[in-house]
């Protein structure tokens, strides 16, 4: 560390912590998902008390009738609409969710800690293994329990390992143990990758600086569009795989 | 703790083996989890619910302007064909009475004539009975007469041709 200039340093992975419940905790992350929780209730209570069907409906509500809409077109294209209930809502509430969370970090509030590294005031959560991993950890165990509860507590492990084909069950058990590890660092490889270049482009002098972050920044809005729209079409795909019919061919 | 690029391969390994590796996720996963499961549930509560309502109710609505619509037009095509029907109807109708009072009108205008053809003949042969009964009674009397007429006619001629023009004066 002392080869390298103090206003050269970038962080990697660094959280302040503390210890809640007997757990090490990234308050950091935690702050800028509250926020991110929070401007999503918000958006949600704004519909919830202004919501119309026969008036002209506002501006949220249009927001989160275009998401549900759309949603709701993928699971009934990908699975039909005996599982929307479930997947409907959770699919909503990830891709508003992520997309909320991700947009975080656009606002350009930046400052240079104690030991002259660049810090963003508010992290964007998904840049912490723990927010995707939460996320994808809590869709593979919903997936799975819906594709236990439509083939039985033996017939879905069977059908999972057979596929379409059974001499390829190595291979189709190898990609049922990659798909939450895929569609969480998918997420994180992808907003951590945009906190570093912030890091980097924060390394140039300041009166060029602003160029390239104002750049940079304008196409991790679209990256974060991109990913939390990814990883709530994923989420209905992997439903719909676990709970499709045997005669259904793809 | 902070890294440098340089560093991060190192502290990378020596956090396998420390446990403060940043990608070995730690207690904030729990508390991440706590929070998306709030937000699912009022999304699924209070947004995605109500707008799948309002969906529905915004459909049943287009259905029902579209049936409405259909019976709407339906209705007008029914009206349409019963002014139409109306319409040809009062026509007939109207040509029926024409036609009716046009030959109630000719078999007035032939009865009448005939009346007054009669009336025509009639006077004629009264006129012709009346000249002929005046004829007949005057006829007697001018025959009478023609015996005296002529011998006085006579008598004058053989007197005198000279005076028988003032004579026939």
């Amino acid at each position: 560390m002392s080869m390298i200039p103090a206003e050269a340093a970038i962080e990697v992975g660094h959280h302040t912590t503390a210890t809640w419940l007997g757990m090490t905790v990234n308050t950091d992350t935690i702050y800028s998902t509250l926020v991110a929780g929070a401007v999503t209730l918000i958006l949600a209570f704004i519909l919830r008390a202004k919501v119309t069907s026969t008036g002209v409906p506002g501006g949220v509500q249009l927001f989160w009738e275009a998401i549900t809409i759309q949603m709701r077109g993928q699971i009934q294209s990908s699975m039909g609409l005996s599982l929307a209930p479930f997947v409907l809502p959770l699919s909503v509430t990830l891709f508003v969710f992520i997309l909320v969370a991700n947009w975080i970090s656009v606002l350009p509030v930046q400052y240079t800690n104690a030991d002259g590294q660049t810090a963003e005031f508010l992290k964007p959560p998904a840049s912490d293994i723990n927010f995707v991993l939460a996320l994808a950890l809590f869709v593979f165990i919903c997936y799975h329990a819906a594709g236990f509860k439509k083939r039985g507590v033996l017939g879905y492990p069977k059908k999972v390992a057979k596929g379409h084909v059974a001499f390829l069950a190595p291979i189709n058990i190898v990609e049922e143990i990659a798909k939450p590890i895929s569609l969480s660092l998918r997420l994180f490889g992808n907003i951590f990758a945009g906190v570093i270049m912030v890091g980097l482009i924060a390394l140039l002098p300041t009166y060029i600086m602003w160029a390239p972050n104002a750049i940079w920044k304008t196409f991790d809005l679209f990256v974060g569009l991109i990913q939390a729209f990814i990883f709530s079409l994923l989420t209905i795909l992997y439903f719909s795989q676990a709970t499709e019919s045997e005669e259904q061919h793809h | 703790m902070g890294m440098t690029i340089s560093g991060a391969v190192a502290v990378l390994a020596e956090g396998e083996a420390g446990g403060s590796n940043f990608l070995i996720p730690n207690g904030t996963f729990f508390f991440i989890l706590a929070i998306f499961l709030v937000v699912f549930g009022v999304i699924a509560q209070f947004v995605v619910k109500p707008v799948q309502k309002v969906l529905e109710e915004r459909e049943r609505l287009i259905a029902q302007t579209a049936k409405d619509n259909r019976q709407a037009a339906e209705q007008d095509a029914a009206a349409d064909s019963a002014y139409t029907q109306e319409l040809a109807d009062a026509r007939s109708e109207a040509s029926s009475v024409r036609d009716q009072a046009r030959s109630q009108g000719r078999s007035e205008v032939d009865g009448r004539r005939a009346e007054a053809s009669a009336e025509v003949s009639d006077r004629l042969r009264q006129a012709g009975e009346t000249l002929e009964a005046e004829g007949e009674a005057l006829a007697p009397e001018l025959n009478a007469s023609v015996d005296s007429l002529a011998n006085t006619l006579a008598d004058r001629i053989l007197r005198g041709g000279s005076s028988g023009e003032r004579t026939g004066q």
